[in-house]
C-alpha cells in the first residue's frame, strides 16, 4: 500500500461531508456569538449555552417525542440563560467576561445535576427514547454524483447553518435593525445620541446569540449522536469564539474557521478508524483552532503595518 | 425676526453647585449667538438643558413661540435643535454618511438605502458648503471633516436650531475660519447658531450677538459689532470682587529658584502650544499666571514639572538644568505641582488617604526600606500632614473617592508642601471649586510657604486670585507670555489689555 493509496483511502467524499457535518454545531454557536460580539457584548458563555441546549433537546426529544420539540425546548432553555445573563449583566452591571465564565460553570453543573434528577443517569442518556432529527435527501441533488454525496443527506440542521449564514449576513449588514446593532457596539454613545435605544439592542444581541446556542446544542443529542454526555461539548463553545475572533465580526469569514474546524474533527474521527493512537488524533481540532489563531494574528499585524506605513495625515500649518 | 429660542429664569442646581442662576436667553432666527464665559460660569448646563441632556429646575423654555418641555435629546431633535458635542460621537468604522444618517436611515424594502443616503449626504453637504465625503471612514476624516459630518448630522435630522458646544477647540486656525465661513452660510439660510466658546478673538469675528455668563449668571448680552474683546474680558472676568486682604510687604525676596529661558512646548496635536516662554521666579516671591484658559496654562505647567517633553529652551531650579528630565527627577530636586484637575492628575480616587499622601515620597528611606513600605513611619507622617493642612477625612485608611472637594484639594497640598522640600511650587488653578474657607486655607498656606524662600508659580484664570497673591503677573495669550509687572493699581486695566493679545 503506497502513501497515496493511503491517503485516498483517507480523503474522501464521506469525509468532506463529515466535515460539513462536524463544523454545524460549532457555525451555530459561532453565529451566536457574531451576534452578541456586533451588540458590544463578548460572550464566552457560548460552551455553557451549547451544553445547555444538548441537554434541552434531548429533555424536549424524550418528553415530547419530536425532535423539533427537542430544539424548541432547546432554544428556550438557552434564551433564558441568555436573559439572565444580559440581566446580570446590562442591569447589575457584571463584567461580561465573569458572567460568561459563570455561565459555563453553572450550565455544567446544572446539566449533570437533571441529568440525575431528571433522566436517572449518570455521565451520560442514552435511549431509544430520545428521537433525533432524520437526515434529509434532497431531490434532484441527491443524484447528482460527487455534489450528491456531498450535500445530500445530512441533517436539516446542517441546512439551516449554513441558511443561518446567509441570514446572519443579510441581517447585521444590509438591515437597518443590523446598522444599529453594530453601531451600538461599536460606539455606543453615538447610539444612543442618535436615539437607538442601545440597551435594547444589546438584549437583542445576546437573546439570538442564546437562541443560535440552542441549535447548536440539539444539533449535538440529536443529529450528531442520538445521546446526551456529560461535557460531549467537548470545547466547541471555545472553538467559536476562536471563529468569531478570527471572521472580525463576519460571518463568511467566521465560517472558513468552522470549516476548518469540522474538516479537523471529521479527520480525527476518520484516523481513528486507522489504528492511530486516538490520544494524539484527538489533539487536531485543537491544533486547527491555534492554526487558526496564528493566522488570523498574522493577519491582523499585517494590517497594523500597514496603517504605520502609511504616511500621517499633514499636519496643517499654523498661523502664528 | 422671529424668535426661535426663549429660555426664560432657568435654573438648575447641581449638588453644592448652582449652575444656572435666573438666567434668560432669546435667540432670533438667522442668528449667530455666542455664549461666553470662564469654564464653570454655566454656559455648558444651559445649552444641555435646551438639548433636553438636564432638565432645569425651574424656568420656561419656547421654541419658535411654542413653550415646550425637553426632556431627552429626542425631544429636542423633533423640535429642531441639533448639537454638535465638543467630543464626536461618531461610529469609527462607518462611513460619514453612515454615521450621518445612522438612526434615520433612507430604506428600501427592509433594507437600508446606502446609496440614497450617500446622495442625499452630498446634496446637504453641498447645499450648506459643508464639504465631507461620505463614502470616507471616521477613522480616516480628519477632524475637522468629522465636525462637518456632526453638523450635517444635525441637519440632515431637520435642524434649524444648531448648538456649538466648544467647536473650535480641537481644530487648526485654518479649519477653525473654514467652520466660520459654513457658520454664515447656515446662518444666512434661516439656521439659529448658538456657539459655545471662552476664545474672545473668535466670538468677535463670527457672532451676531454675545451673551456673557459669570458665576451661573447671564452679565449681559451685547452686540459684538458693538463690543470689544476688552469689555468681554471685563464682563467674563468681573469687578466686583471678594476682598482679599492684600498681600503685606513682600518678604525678602532671593536668588532666582526658577528660570525659564525660551521654552517651546507642543501638544498631543503637533501644535505650539507654549511659544518662547521666559521667566525668572525668585526665592520668597509669587508669580501668577493670568489669562483666559487654554492658551497654554496647562501645557506650560506640565513642561515645568516634567509631564510634558519641551521642544526647545531651558528650564533651570537653582542653576540647574532640569528640562526633560523625569518628573520624579524634577521633583527630588525641589519642584511641587499641584496640578489644576484634581480628580484625574492630582489624586487616584480608588486609592486611600494615605496611599495618595505619600504617591511622591514612597519610594525612598525613610518611606521605604530595601522590599516594604515602611508602613507605621507613614502612617504617623500621614497623621501629621492631614492636621497641620486640615484636610477632614473619615480616616487615613478611606478611600479618597469619600473626601469632598475641597478637602482633596487640601489633601494634594498637604502632599505637594507637607514635606517641606519644594523650592518651587507649581500651582495651578489651586482654589477652583472649593468654597471660602477652603480658598482661604489654601492661599495662606501658598503664601506661607514662600516665607521658606520658596518660589511659587500661580496659574490661575481667577483673576482676583492671580492679583491676591501674586508680587508680579504675567499673562498668557496664545501659547505666549507677557509680562504685566508688579501689582499696583492699575494692573488690571494692564492684565485685561494683555489678555485679549494686545500689546503691553
Amino acid at each position: 500500500m503506497d502513501a497515496f493509496d493511503i491517503l485516498g483511502r483517507i480523503i474522501t467524499l464521506t469525509l468532506f461531508a463529515a466535515t460539513l457535518r462536524m463544523a454545524t454545531p460549532v457555525l451555530f454557536a459561532t453565529l451566536g456569538g457574531i451576534c452578541s460580539a456586533h451588540s458590544g457584548v463578548f460572550n464566552v458563555g457560548l460552551e455553557g449555552l451549547l451544553d445547555l441546549g444538548a441537554f434541552f433537546a434531548v429533555v424536549g426529544s424524550v418528553a415530547l417525542g419530536s425532535p423539533w420539540a427537542g430544539l424548541a425546548l432547546a432554544i428556550v432553555s438557552c434564551l433564558v440563560a441568555s436573559l439572565v445573563f444580559a440581566v446580570i449583566h446590562l442591569e447589575l452591571k457584571a463584567h461580561e467576561i465573569i458572567v460568561g465564565l459563570a455561565l459555563n460553570l453553572f450550565a455544567y453543573g446544572l446539566t449533570n445535576y437533571l441529568l440525575v434528577a431528571i433522566l436517572k443517569a449518570t455521565g451520560f442518556y442514552k435511549s431509544p427514547l430520545i428521537i433525533g432529527f432524520q437526515p434529509v435527501n434532497i431531490p434532484l441533488i441527491e443524484r447528482i454524483p460527487i455534489v450528491g454525496e456531498l450535500l445530500s443527506g445530512h441533517s436539516p440542521l446542517v441546512y439551516l447553518g449554513f441558511l443561518g449564514v446567509a441570514l446572519a449576513y443579510v441581517g447585521l449588514f444590509k438591515t437597518p435593525w443590523g446598522f444599529h446593532l453594530r453601531a451600538v457596539g461599536e460606539n455606543a454613545d453615538a447610539a444612543e445620541a442618535v436615539g437607538i435605544n442601545t440597551r435594547l439592542m444589546k438584549y437583542a444581541g445576546m437573546l439570538l446569540s442564546g437562541a443560535l446556542c440552542g441549535f447548536g446544542g440539539a444539533f449535538l443529542s440529536l443529529a450528531y449522536l442520538n445521546m446526551f454526555s456529560e461535557n460531549m461539548t467537548a470545547g466547541r463553545g471555545w472553538l467559536a469564539l476562536a471563529a468569531v475572533n478570527f471572521g472580525e465580526g463576519r460571518p463568511l469569514k467566521s465560517l472558513v474557521a468552522c470549516l476548518i474546524f469540522g474538516f479537523a474533527d471529521a479527520l480525527a474521527i476518520r484516523l481513528q478508524q486507522f489504528g492511530l493512537p486516538s490520544q494524539l488524533v484527538l489533539m487536531l481540532p485543537y491544533v486547527a483552532t491555534l492554526v487558526v489563531l496564528i493566522l488570523s494574528a498574522i493577519q491582523r499585524s499585517r494590517k497594523a503595518e500597514q496603517v504605520l506605513e502609511s504616511p500621517p495625515p499633514a499636519a496643517k500649518p499654523v498661523e502664528v | 425676526m422671529p424668535e426661535a429660542v426663549a429660555m426664560l429664569h432657568i435654573t438648575k442646581t447641581f449638588p453644592g453647585v448652582v449652575a444656572n442662576k435666573d438666567v434668560n436667553l432669546v435667540v432670533q432666527r438667522g442668528e449667530i449667538r455666542a455664549i461666553v464665559g470662564e469654564n464653570g460660569a454655566g454656559k455648558t448646563t444651559l445649552m444641555r438643558i435646551l438639548y433636553g441632556l438636564e432638565r432645569a429646575d425651574s424656568g420656561t423654555i419656547r421654541v419658535k413661540g411654542q413653550e415646550v418641555k425637553i426632556p431627552n435629546a429626542r425631544v429636542a431633535i423633533a423640535l429642531g435643535i441639533g448639537m454638535v458635542h465638543q467630543h464626536f460621537k461618531l461610529v469609527p468604522s462607518y462611513t460619514l454618511a453612515q454615521n450621518i444618517v445612522l438612526g434615520v436611515e433612507p430604506r428600501r424594502g427592509p433594507f437600508v438605502d446606502h446609496e440614497r443616503a450617500l446622495r442625499e449626504v452630498h446634496e446637504l453637504s453641498a447645499r450648506y458648503g459643508l464639504t465631507v465625503n461620505g463614502e470616507k471612514k471616521v477613522s480616516d476624516a480628519s477632524v475637522g471633516e468629522q465636525q462637518r459630518a456632526e453638523i450635517l448630522k444635525a441637519l440632515y435630522r431637520g435642524a434649524d436650531i444648531l448648538i456649538l458646544d466648544e467647536p473650535t477647540s480641537v481644530l487648526t486656525d485654518m479649519e477653525t475660519d473654514e467652520l466660520f465661513i459654513m457658520l454664515r452660510r447656515l446662518a444666512a439660510d434661516g439656521k439659529t447658531i448658538l456657539f459655545i466658546s471662552h476664545k474672545l478673538r473668535e466670538v468677535l469675528e463670527v457672532s451676531d450677538n454675545t451673551t456673557v455668563m459669570r458665576g451661573g449668571r447671564v452679565v449681559g448680552t451685547v452686540k459684538t459689532a458693538e463690543t470689544s474683546d476688552r469689555k468681554l474680558a471685563e464682563m467674563m472676568i468681573g469687578r466686583e470682587t471678594v476682598e482679599i486682604p492684600p498681600r503685606e510687604e513682600p518678604p525678602q525676596v532671593g536668588q532666582p529658584v526658577l528660570e525659564l529661558e525660551g521654552v517651546d512646548v507642543y501638544d498631543s496635536r503637533g501644535i505650539p502650544a507654549v511659544r518662547e516662554a521666559s521667566l525668572v521666579i525668585r526665592s520668597g516671591e509669587v508669580v501668577g499666571i493670568a489669562g483666559v484658559e487654554g492658551n497654554g496654562q496647562v501645557e506650560l505647567a506640565e513642561a515645568i514639572t516634567g509631564l510634558q517633553p519641551i521642544a526647545c529652551g531651558r528650564i533651570r531650579l537653582e542653576g540647574r538644568e532640569i528640562q526633560n528630565r523625569s518628573t520624579r527627577q524634577i521633583r527630588q530636586a525641589g519642584v511641587a505641582h499641584i496640578p489644576s484637575d484634581r480628580n484625574s492628575t492630582g489624586v487616584a480616587l480608588e486609592a486611600q488617604v494615605w496611599e495618595n499622601l505619600i504617591a511622591v515620597d514612597y519610594h525612598a528611606p525613610p518611606y521605604s526600606g530595601m522590599l516594604v513600605l515602611a508602613i507605621n513611619r507613614i502612617l504617623s507622617y500621614a497623621k501629621d500632614v492631614v492636621t497641620r493642612f486640615g484636610v477632614q477625612t473619615p480616616g487615613l485608611k478611606s478611600p479618597t473617592r469619600n473626601l469632598s472637594g475641597g478637602n482633596v484639594q487640601r489633601l494634594v497640598v498637604a502632599r505637594e508642601l507637607g514635606s517641606n522640600r519644594a523650592r518651587v511650587v507649581v500651582a495651578a488653578q489651586p482654589t477652583r471649586g472649593i468654597d471660602i474657607a477652603g480658598t482661604e486655607a489654601i492661599r495662606r498656606m501658598l503664601l506661607e510657604y514662600t516665607g521658606r524662600g520658596a518660589g511659587v508659580l500661580l496659574i490661575s484664570a481667577d483673576l482676583d486670585e492671580v492679583l491676591a497673591l501674586s508680587d508680579r503677573v504675567m499673562v498668557m495669550y496664545r501659547g505666549r507670555l507677557a509680562d504685566a509687572g508688579r501689582v499696583d493699581e492699575t494692573i488690571r486695566q494692564r492684565v485685561g489689555r494683555l489678555m485679549t493679545g494686545a500689546e503691553p
